[in-house]
This record gives C-alpha cells, structure tokens and sequence, in this order.
C-alpha cells in the first residue's frame, strides 16, 4: 500500500492528531497514529501526518483547504560509497 | 633511459611573446634568456597567456567565491612556454637561472593529469592526515573541540562502545537521543557498529570535546528492505526532535551541529519532478520545510552531496550522473560537502552539481576515503567527508555563538574562506573548494592599551576580524575618529566599562570604509573602543578629540 505525507496548516488549538482524524476528506484515511502528528514549521503553523491508501491529492485539497500539500515518502539510505558490484 | 621532466615556464611580457600568440610556430628565439643547456623548449607550443590576478579589495557579503580580478592587457599578462629537462641537476640549474632573470616568473611542473578524478581501491591516507589538513592542532589549541556543541548523527545509530574503543572521549547524552525503534535492545548508543559509528568518528577528529547524540533514522525497519535504510518521514520525526531541543530555552539556546549523511540515490525513489507530491525539486515537501525551520531555530545542518559522480558512481545511482543532489542535500539553508582524498584530489563518485534545490551545490569540499574508524577499510564516500565538515563546523562552535555567527553566516564564511580547488571560483565539482578552519582560529586577545584623550594613536590589523582595543578615560563629551585605509571596511565599537565584541556593545559606526566617527556624550566613566576589520588589513589611527 502506497505510503504519503499530508501537510497541514493548523492553528495553535487544532493541532491535535484527533481534530485531524475527524476532518472531511481525512476521516476516511488510514492516518498513523503512531506516527503522529509533526510540527515542520511552528512559524507557518505546518504539520504532517503520514498515511496509507490510495489518495487522489486535487480532490483531497479540493475537500479540504487545510490540506496544503500531498506528498512521497521516499525511502532514503546512507552515502557510504559501494563499489560497482552485483548486489 | 629515465623519462625526462616536463615543465611551464612562466615569463613575463615582451613583444616577441605577445607575437608568439599568433605565430604558426614558437621561435625560441623569442625568449633568448632561456637558451640553457639541458633545456629544449616545445615550438610547437604556442605560449598561453596568463591574464594577471589581483584579489579584490571590496567583496560584497552575498559575493562568496569571486575572490579576484583578472586583467588580460598584454603587458600585465604573463606567458606561459612549455619544454623539458633531462634530469634534476638541469631542473636545478633552470630554476636558479629563472630565480635571477628579471623577465621570468617561475617554473612550474607540467604534470600528468588524467581524464578521471580518483576513484581509489584502497584508503589514501589516515584519519590523523584529516586531523593534520584541519589543522586541529592549532584549533584545539584555541579551545575549538568540539565543547559544549552537540553533534547530531542522524544515520544508522552509534556504537558508543566501539568509539571509546577507539580513544574517542566525546561526551553522549542519550536523553536527547532519539531512536524510531521501540525496542529496547537498539538503544541510542548501542546499535550495531554501522555506518552512523563511521559518522562519529569522523566527527570527533575535528571536535572531540562535542556532545554526540544518537538520532538512528536510517533504522527504520518497518518497510526498508535493509537494516539500514529509512524513510523521509523517519527524518522528519528526528528533525521535530531537534527543533524541539532548540526551542526549549530561547535565551540560552543549545548549539547544535546536524550531521546528514544520507540521501536518495536515483529518481525512480522519487514522484516525477513536474509531480506536486515530489521530494528532490519540491522546497514544499515537508522534510525541505522541516530543514529551513531547523536552520532558522539555529542549527549548522550538513549534508552529504551523495555518491552519483560520473567518473565512478555508485552502482544504486543506476547510471544517472547528471543533477543527483538530490532534495535537502540540495537545500540552500543546508552546506552541502563534497569529497576529496587527503591528497585534496576529487572522488571521482562525489555527486556533482548543480543542485536540485539550490543550483549552487556542493558549497564545499571535506576529506574522505582515508583510513579512519576501522568500522570499514576506509571510512569512504560524501558519507565520510560530511561528518569530518560537520565536526570541523562543531569545533569553530565551540567559540562562535549564534550572536556570533549565525547558521547562515557561518556558511558563507565556510564558502568564501574555502581553499579553492578545481576551476578557479566555484564549480559544480568542488563547490567553492576545500574546508579551510584556518580563517576561524581566534587570534589571542590583544592587550587594552590605555590612551590619553587628544592623544593620537595608531594601529595596524593584518587581516579580517582583527580587532584592537583601547581604553579611554572620559570626562567630557568626545569624539571618537577612525582613519583608515581605502577600499577596506574597519568598524569602530564603543562600549562604557566593558570591553565591546562585535554583538555588544554601546554604540558602533556604520560606514562601509575604514572611516568611522561616533561621539560619546558627557557621561562620566571609563570607555572601551574597539577597532575591527570588517573587511582588509592595514594600519589605521585614532582620535579621540574633545567636543
């Protein structure tokens, strides 16, 4: 199943993983508790959520204004240099 | 027969050489000084003309890496003319006679050069050759180690007891550790000897006196396929650690180094770049967001370049070369590094610009592929050299606070006082070149010398960030005049009964030359003025005149 973070603006009183889970168009998302819900910029009020499931991000944004972006979770690895060998 | 000794020949201009540029053939005839035994010199060598250097003497804050100026009139060039030697005794006696022959400037080696930057099999050199090239003698000495600076390995956990192991006396605070891991077998400290030990190692070459902390995000095992890969939403759980660890206490904020060496290796990992959701071009991918938001809490982020360099990329690269600095190693608040040997030449696997994020990457060279940690043969690829900048980054923090020196500012200085390597300036290869600590020992404080009011004083500051301090006793209202050199910025710092820094003080000039006044009003007591050389060197004077 295909993994997303969701970005969203929150004020100071909804930033609470409960007020995102009960929001229309997220209610219906595999949202990960255990996860949590991340502070990315206190500043601009930006959080994340990471979810799973097939998501369609225009109509998600299109729902839900405080929906500012749908992106990938890539995997990333350690920069320590491997030789040119069959792995 | 032993290989004869290729080598340039620097002269200076005549108007045989400046026509040798266009002639078919060089005539030796052309330069008669240079008719020695033992050496012949290539006609077919047309000379190349040498634009002459002159290092600016005003350099705006945002003109990092334009160092010099070049003027490419004829008779202000010099010319370079190739030939050979048969052995050492006619180099010597070449040398001697260019060394007294007024119209020549030096002989240079005319070395072999490759099509490829190394790509080495083994280590070059060891761990104690990067603690030489950082000068941490010198830096230890000045009490820049590391101390009371924390050092983030954000990797695949530290093994504490392996590095203690190795003589590494760092301090540990795992309460500001962090692990995705809820096991209790994995703790921050005591993971596996990995990749992330590697990292602080490296670290504690420069700065042995840090704080290591241990935030494992390369252990996420939930949907790797290896022990020791992760996801970007591990990143941003370990990066709202820190900036929770920086918002703590505003006012005595802790100084914090972040070490990232990790990254993506091909963009099939990724959306398309033209996709909303991408991570490599996006800013507005929220790990990129989280990055700019830990920077401007006060954190030195560094970041590895990545291991994509064409001459020989690692084989998760998958061929592609071109643009692979990918995302936050990209960012422009992060100081992207790249990786030389110890014999300052390029890894030829080192990821080359322009950056996704920020065209302008790498911003610097470190040293890596040296013989370190012992965790693997050699501690190898832009892995290696981000944490040996990073606790380069974190022994300069140890006396340079924030109010300092901020994040940003620091960069810049790391990027203009950088050794240039590769094409002169920045290039997509070196960024603007080699790490260089030297520029940030702090000089010893110099003696307060007490002055008479009227009494005209002098000075001389040989080089950027020197400073002078005086002390005068007031009784009236007075005048405080700067009189410097020209094209060079000293700023001038009064401070009642305390010495002034560059971040307190009572009042300061403001003009962008060595030219300052400022006027003390009639407020009785003992004043401190400090001279400090913003931008130059020169001698300088100063009166404190009565109103």
């Amino acid at each position: 199943m295909k993994r997303f973070l969701i970005t969203l603006y929150l004020l100071p009183d909804e930033n609470t993983i409960q007020f995102v889970k009960q929001l229309p168009g997220l209610k219906e998302i595999e949202i990960d508790e255990d996860y949590g819900l991340i502070v990315i910029s206190p500043k601009r009020n930006l959080y994340v959520v990471r979810v799973s499931g097939d998501i369609d991000p225009d109509k998600l944004m299109s729902i839900q204004p405080k929906v500012k972006g749908v992106h990938t979770d890539v995997k990333v690895v350690p920069t320590k240099f491997q030789e040119n060998r069959e792995e | 027969m032993s290989e004869k000794i290729k080598l340039l020949i620097q002269m200076r201009y005549t108007t045989e050489l400046r026509n040798a540029l266009t002639a078919t053939k060089f005539s030796t005839s052309a330069v008669p000084s240079l008719d020695i035994p033992g050496l012949s010199l290539d006609e077919n060598y047309t000379p190349v003309k040498i634009p002459k250097r002159e290092t600016r003497k005003s350099i705006g804050d945002m003109e990092v890496g334009r160092l010099f100026t070049f003027d490419a009139r004829p008779e202000v060039s010099t010319y370079l003319i190739r030939g050979e030697v048969e052995d050492e005794n006619s180099l010597d006696r070449l040398t001697e006679k260019v060394e007294q022959d007024p119209s020549a400037v030096a002989v240079h080696s005319d070395a072999r050069i490759g099509t490829c930057p190394v790509c080495p099999d083994g280590p070059v050199g060891s761990h104690k050759d990067v603690a030489h090239l950082l000068n941490t003698t010198e830096l230890h000495a000045n009490g820049m180690d590391g101390t009371n600076v924390m050092v983030a390995i954000m990797d695949t956990g530290i093994k504490m007891e392996y590095l203690r192991s190795k003589g590494i006396s760092a301090n540990f605070d795992e309460s500001k550790s962090w692990s995705p891991l809820h096991e209790v077998v994995f703790k921050p400290g005591n993971f596996p000897k990995d990749h992330g030990t590697m990292c602080a190692f490296d670290v504690c070459i420069a700065a042995p006196n840090c704080t290591l902390l241990d935030y494992a995000l390369l252990r996420s095992q939930k949907r790797g396929e290896t022990a020791t890969e992760g996801f970007l939403s591990d990143a941003i759980i370990a990066y709202s650690k820190l900036l929770e660890l920086l918002s703590t206490d505003e006012q005595n904020k802790p100084r914090l180094v972040v070490s990232n060496s990790w990254g993506m290796f091909h963009p099939s990992w990724d959306f398309p770049v033209d996709h909303p959701g991408n991570y490599s071009d996006n800013p507005d991918h929220p790990f990129n967001i989280i990055v700019e938001s830990l920077e401007e809490a006060g954190a030195d982020i560094i970041f590895s370049a990545g291991n994509c360099g064409e001459e020989c990329a690692d084989n998760r690269c998958e061929n592609v070369t071109d643009k692979t600095i990918y995302g936050a190693n990209s960012h422009p608040n992060v100081l992207c590094v790249a990786a030389v040997t110890t014999k300052k030449e390029r890894l030829g696997y080192s990821s080359k610009g322009p950056g996704r994020l920020d065209p302008n990457k790498p911003d610097i060279c470190a040293y890596s592929h040296f013989r370190g940690s012992e965790v693997y043969p050699a501690d190898s690829g832009t892995s290696a050299a981000c944490p040996v900048a990073a606790g380069a980054v974190a022994a300069i923090r140890s006396v340079y606070s924030l109010s300092d020196l901020s994040p940003v500012h620091l960069r810049n200085k790391l990027r203009r006082t950088a050794e240039d390597l590769g094409q002169i300036g920045f290039d997509y290869s070196h960024g603007y070149g080699l790490i260089n600590t030297r520029e940030f020992i702090t000089p010893p404080p110099k003696p307060v010398k007490p002055i008479q009011v009227g009494e005209p004083v002098s000075g001389n500051l040989r080089k950027t960030g020197e400073s002078a301090m005086f002390k005068v006793t007031v009784k009236n209202a007075l005048n405080v005049v700067l009189d410097g050199p020209e094209m060079q910025d000293f700023d001038l710092y009064v401070r009642k009964g305390a010495e002034p820094t560059t971040t307190h003080y009572d009042d300061r000039g403001y003009t962008g030359t060595a030219k300052e006044k400022i006027e003390i009003p009639l407020d009785m007591g003992e004043y401190y003025i400090m001279v400090h050389s913003f931008r130059g060197d020169g001698d300088f004077s100063l009166r404190t005149i009565v109103e």
